[in-house]
């Protein structure tokens, strides 16, 4: 048992003085020029004390109202594509009516700069020459940030490109040899400024950006560890209303208490490994600003209030007691990499392995620690999951590849979660398929997807499987009785520009929540009407992973772009929505199946 | 059936590399240049020189005090961190040398890694490197071998301890 803990007192402190002073928000309206209202701007103030920013979107008379804040001074920002940003510093919480105008962006290049990534995403796409090459690069080249986003889209000599794909590849990150020799031509052709602006402005007039105006919602914004962290997924306590972020490349997991605005962090032992955990040595890189030597992936709340969470590098599972404040790690003596982790009904704590192609359960009652082989779809598979132990703890016995980044693709399974009858239901992200396990037996069942992708998937409660396709864009609904698939493609456009890493249902709706991860938006589907909400979110580059929902209908989810400075704050945030909230309107809605 | 022929052929291939990976001809890595290559420190900034002998791509990371990170893929930082020549194989017959400089480097703790990131059709598996680092003045260096594909994430740390910004 190991405790380390500290407190991140200079804003949790603050805050706590501040809050109990909480005024009545901002209100105001946001105009252009001519004063003309800016319909569907994003309003946002950012409290220094607490580094937390809060939005709201203007209405359609551009008409804003923020909840009660605390009070103090905020920097004040308005947001709408095709305006600068008008912002005002420090400005003090006070009664009075605000106006924020905004002048329209009339550099063409810095216009379209501020398009979310999918933007910029269908350009090389439109370029490649086949679906197979396009589902490819999604699936591959987004894998950890954004693609389109202002560090991504740039033009480079081919031998740099070259590189990048070869780094990439060391990352998990495999592309074809057709692929790789295809793209230096493709994207340098495709971020060329002097093309790009033109075709950009007749996709925006074909396919304008979803409007803010007419939603009622407050997104507030914590910001999280550091330019090098990545907070890759958060969950909600429930017993205590907290949330936890678990910060991927810093071995650290965070705490937040919404209510008080205080966050605390607590390391993670390192276990003795050094940085990049069992793989160090292997071939594999870690980005060159980690601290990373278990790295913590994916966290649940046990049902004794624990908090477990995968250590993908560390190979190991992390157990932290929060009244004790320390940590118990577990190790993975069968498979590699720990991925995601869910509890059964049963408390039992069941995870994908995913560099060795497992599922792991471990019964914390009794101890019992199983893990089952999943099968690959090749037989290259097979041997490189079977291989990948030996190379991990013979690394000096094997012969070096001719470059450092070649490698097979691994079936990779990825989202689990636990039907209402207790099966564990997994995806296999590389290979289209999903999968059932008998919690009992450990016999396993496979069924192909008829998309590519499968990500992070959930049940409803009524038993149904909500699985996002990462690399096609949209959603599907598995009827594990009928064994029928339906899909709805997401309504982001252009078509085929988003990569919905996860979702979650709203067990008491039935309404599933679906990151918008390459186009900076939270994304809601009501299966009854079918129609979708789209929240643009206030930040740029956030690259979103997983999603979570408290008590009082808040829907969380976190930044996780890697690096973390390419995000626009250089930092991430804790984030959480909390819908009709604001102004009183319809929200726009868009139908697509 | 399948099954066992997987992995008998896994066993097989195991023992294949392992073979490979033992009887390779090894060639004695070449020295690095010595440290006057990299130039005479200078009496500002920061510079970190990565040298080496043998004719493939080795590549230079210089993480700084705000942990942005200067490579081949990020040749300029936020904090003014450039990288002012970036070696390939194009070009590994010539110059074997990498170099990142800042004229007024931010103050705090900055992390060196080296990448032997591709052989460039030679024959070569280590490769020996030194590192200078010139700080206002100051000369550091280290000399090592790196692996193919074994990035060193902490090949140096070191302090800036003066603000130079601030003079």
């Amino acid at each position: 048992m190991t405790r380390s803990a500290s407190v991140l007192a200079s804003i949790g402190l603050v805050f706590v003085a501040a809050a109990a002073q909480a005024a009545a928000g901002f209100v105001g309206r946001v105009v252009d020029g001519d004063g003309r209202p800016v319909a569907g701007a994003v309003v946002s103030a950012r409290f220094r004390p607490l580094a937390r920013t809060t939005s709201v979107y203007a209405d359609a008379e551009g008409r804003f109202a923020f909840p009660d804040l605390a009070a103090g001074t905020y920097d004040l920002r308005a947001r709408h594509f095709g305006f600068r940003d008008a912002n005002v510093m420090g400005h003090e919480l006070a009664g009075g009516e605000l106006q924020l105008r905004m002048e329209a962006e009339t550099d063409e290049y810095d216009r379209l700069a501020a398009l979310p990534s999918n933007r910029w995403l269908a350009l090389p796409l439109a370029a490649m020459p086949s679906a197979q090459m396009r589902e490819e690069f999604v699936r591959e080249c987004t894998f950890c940030h954004q693609q389109g986003s202002w560090a991504t889209r740039v033009q480079r000599d081919p031998a740099a490109w070259e590189k990048i794909f070869s780094l990439m590849a060391r990352m998990g990150g495999i592309l074809s040899r057709e692929t790789r020799s295809a793209l230096p031509g493709i994207l340098n052709a495709a971020y060329d400024p002097a093309t790009a602006v033109p075709k950009l402005k007749e996709q925006i007039e074909r396919h304008p950006l979803p409007d803010g105006a007419g939603l009622t919602a407050v997104i507030d914004e914590w910001e999280v560890g550091d330019r090098a962290s990545v907070q890759h997924d958060i969950v909600v306590d429930h017993a205590t209303g907290a949330v936890y972020s678990a910060d991927t490349t810093k071995d650290m997991l965070y705490h937040l208490d919404p209510a008080t605005g205080e966050r605390r962090k607590f390391k993670i032992p390192d276990a003795g490994l050094p940085l990049g955990g069992v793989f160090s040595g292997v071939g594999n890189v870690l980005p060159p600003n980690a601290d990373a030597h278990v790295a913590p992936h994916s966290l649940q709340v046990a049902p004794d209030g624990k908090l477990w969470v995968t250590l993908c590098l560390g190979n190991k599972i992390g157990v932290f007691d929060p009244r004790t404040e320390s940590w118990k790690l577990i190790d993975q003596p069968e498979g590699l990499y720990p991925h995601t982790l869910r509890f059964d009904r049963k408390g039992r704590a069941w995870y994908t392995l995913a560099v060795s192609n497992h599922v792991s359960m471990i019964d914390p009652a009794t101890g019992a620690h199983r893990t089952i082989r999943l099968p690959a779809k090749t037989w290259a598979q097979a041997i490189a999951v079977r291989l990948a132990p030996f190379v991990i703890r013979l690394p000096g016995w094997f012969g070096q590849p001719e470059t450092a980044s070649e490698g097979a693709p691994v079936p990779l399974p990825y989202g689990i979660d636990i039907a209402p009858d207790g099966g564990v239901w997994f995806s296999q992200l590389n290979v289209h398929r999903i999968g059932r396990i008998d919690p009992e037996s450990g016999a396993y069942e496979l069924i192909d997807t008829p998309f590519p992708a499968p990500r992070r998937l959930r049940f409803d409660a009524k038993g149904n499987l909500w699985i996002p396709s990462f690399s096609a864009g949209l959603i599907a609904r598995f009827n594990p009785r009928t064994r029928e698939f339906r899909t709805w493609k997401l309504p982001t456009e252009p078509e085929g520009t988003e990569t919905p890493y996860a979702l979650n249902v709203e067990r008491t709706t039935g309404r599933v929540w679906i990151c918008g991860t390459n186009s900076d938006t939270l994304i809601r589907f009501d299966p009854t009407s079918e129609k979708f909400v789209v929240y643009p979110l206030p930040s740029r580059v956030t690259y979103t992973r997983e999603i979570d929902f408290d008590d009082q209908g808040g829907i969380w989810t976190s930044n996780s772009n890697t690096p973390g400075w390419h995000i626009e704050s250089e930092n991430p945030h804790i984030l959480r929505l909390r819908e009709g909230v604001g102004q009183p309107a319809a929200p726009a809605q868009h139908a697509r199946r | 059936m399948r099954r066992s022929g997987a992995i008998r052929l896994a066993a097989i291939s195991v023992a294949a590399a392992i073979v490979s990976g033992c009887a390779a001809e090894r060639r004695a890595p070449a020295s690095p240049p010595p440290a006057a290559a990299a130039g005479a420190p200078g009496t500002d900034g920061l510079r970190v020189v990565l040298l080496w002998g043998d004719p493939v791509d080795l590549d230079l990371y210089v993480t700084d005090p705000v942990l942005e990170t200067v490579y081949f893929a990020n040749n300029s930082s936020t904090s003014g961190g450039k990288l002012d020549r970036d070696a390939s194989c194009r070009d590994a017959k010539e110059e074997r040398l990498e170099a990142t400089r800042w004229r007024e480097p931010p103050r705090g703790h900055y992390r060196v890694g080296i990448d032997f990131s591709d052989r460039c059709g030679q024959d070569t598996r280590e490769v020996r490197y030194r590192l200078v680092v010139d700080v206002r003045g100051k000369r550091l260096e280290k000399e090592g071998t790196v692996r193919l594909a074994r990035f060193i994430y902490e090949a140096i740390e070191f302090d800036v301890r003066e603000d130079t910004r601030a003079r």
